[in-house]
């Protein structure tokens, strides 16, 4: 995969190729997990890159994604305030329930909400990130090298709050990019 | 090497054109409430941050210019009032202010901004659906250029009424008389010319700071590039506005 890799998406169907060669097809109404495993660091970022450029596709991160210099309830407000054009009442309560659907008691999320992310543990992060496209789910969401440093049971853990996402959204995919380990853990059918 | 200056040169002109042109088309992105927000922290922290270092000032220089032309030119002359007028007001007021804002804003913006891309959050905003130059760049720049004129403002208020307090204490005339004869031989229009001068200063260092800070290399050694060619250029684009406006005076008249 050393030829610059181009990602479009015809007929609702995304096609990741490095010139005239695809390596990934995916239907987007068709939901499920996938999974692209790639060499390095680099050609994983190009990757990525490389899909964020097509509409409708989001990325999660493994740090989250959130501004490390706001709070995590700033993070939030820009998020969801930024489009200032949704219910309030209907959008807190819907963040609440995203939340609580993550394993985040209401006392942790009001811890949470004053602290920077950066102050937080990378597995919190992520769940704080993956809330995010949880209330506004992607036509196709990228999860990049989630698992690279984590250990089992984290990995275990964030599987199954990734779960969740196929609960809620069942015809939106998940494409996990992952760096070739033997570490790696499976993903649930 | 002159034609590597000249083209660094031509290379920052066409980011500072561009820069100016984003600002113009897309200056109503204002009006959603989180950006008005970034806007009103802006102004707070270039403007009524500054004050007690303005005021200050303000008050040393004002009090220094009336008592020195005084004891030059003697404080019933009409020429003291006019340099007090041309020379303090319309020129020193707005570039001390300029000098101050470039010193403390435009640093602290440039640097701001570096550490944000060395820590990949432009990416991050993109990701949360928020376009990062709106919300970084847009509130930054409009936000100097309407905090400096309301510094240069504060600044002439208190560096002009010190001065006359000076005049008044030192040389026993009555306030009211040194204020007075001022206010006869001042022209409110320079007075206008001077805010605008100081709005074009504004957005000179807001796009000069936003440049740097947003453009130079993704590490440490960055951030501190980024702080000093923000300050060193915003100091020459503060001096050739305030120049261009001298020579628009001295063609006018």
């Amino acid at each position: 995969m050393t030829a610059a890799l181009q990602a479009a998406i015809a007929n609702r169907q995304l096609t990741l190729a490095a010139g005239d060669c695809p390596h990934l097809v995916l239907r987007l109404d068709a939901g499920g997990r996938h999974r692209l495993v790639v060499g390095d660091g680099g050609i994983a970022r190009h990757a990525v890159d490389a899909l964020e450029r097509c509409p409708g596709v989001g990325v999660l991160p493994a740090n989250g994604g959130l501004l490390g210099n706001l709070t995590v309830a700033d993070n939030f407000a820009l998020l969801l305030r930024y489009d200032d054009d949704v219910d309030r009442s209907a959008r807190d309560q819907d963040l609440d329930a995203a939340f609580q659907l993550c394993g985040l008691t209401p006392e942790r999320i009001a811890v949470l909400a004053r602290e920077q992310p950066m102050n937080l543990e990378r597995s919190e992060r992520w769940k704080l990130g993956f809330v995010r496209w949880l209330l506004r789910p992607p036509e196709l969401l990228v999860i990049d090298r989630l698992f690279t440093g984590l250990t089992r049971r984290q990995a275990a853990e964030l599987i199954a709050v990734e779960a969740i996402y196929h609960a809620r959204h069942p015809f939106r995919p998940v494409l996990f990019v992952d760096l070739d380990s033997h570490e790696l853990p499976a993903l649930p059918d | 090497m002159s034609a590597l200056i000249s083209s660094r040169a031509g290379g920052y002109l066409n980011a500072y054109l561009g820069l100016i042109w984003f600002v113009g088309s897309r200056h109503r992105e204002l009006r959603r409430p989180l950006l008005r927000e970034q806007l009103y922290r802006q102004i707070f922290a270039a403007g009524v941050a500054a004050l007690p270092v303005i005021g200050v000032l303000a008050m040393l220089t004002g009090a220094t210019a009336a008592t020195q032309l005084s004891a030059l030119v003697g404080a019933d002359s009409d020429l003291t009032q006019r340099m007090l007028f041309l020379g303090l007001f319309y020129e020193l007021a707005p570039l001390l202010s300029a000098l101050v804002v470039v010193a403390r804003s435009s640093a602290g913006i440039a640097s701001e901004l570096a550490v944000m891309r060395l820590h990949d959050e432009f990416t991050a905003l993109r990701r949360l659906g928020v376009p990062p130059a709106d919300y970084l760049l847009l509130p930054r720049i409009v936000g100097l250029s309407l905090a400096l004129p309301a510094v240069t403002a504060c600044f002439q208020a208190v560096s002009i009424s010190s001065g006359w307090l000076a005049t008044a204490l030192f040389e026993g005339r009555p306030l009211a008389e040194a204020a007075g004869r001022f206010l006869d031989l001042a022209d409110p229009w320079l007075a206008l010319l001077s805010l605008v001068k100081s709005a074009l200063m504004g957005a000179a260092v807001g796009i000069i700071a936003c440049h740097h800070g947003s453009s130079g290399t993704r590490s440490s050694h960055g951030i501190s590039g980024a702080a000093m060619q923000s300050v060193g250029t915003g100091l020459v684009a503060v001096f050739v506005i305030d120049v261009a406006f001298a020579l628009l005076l001295y063609v006018l008249r």
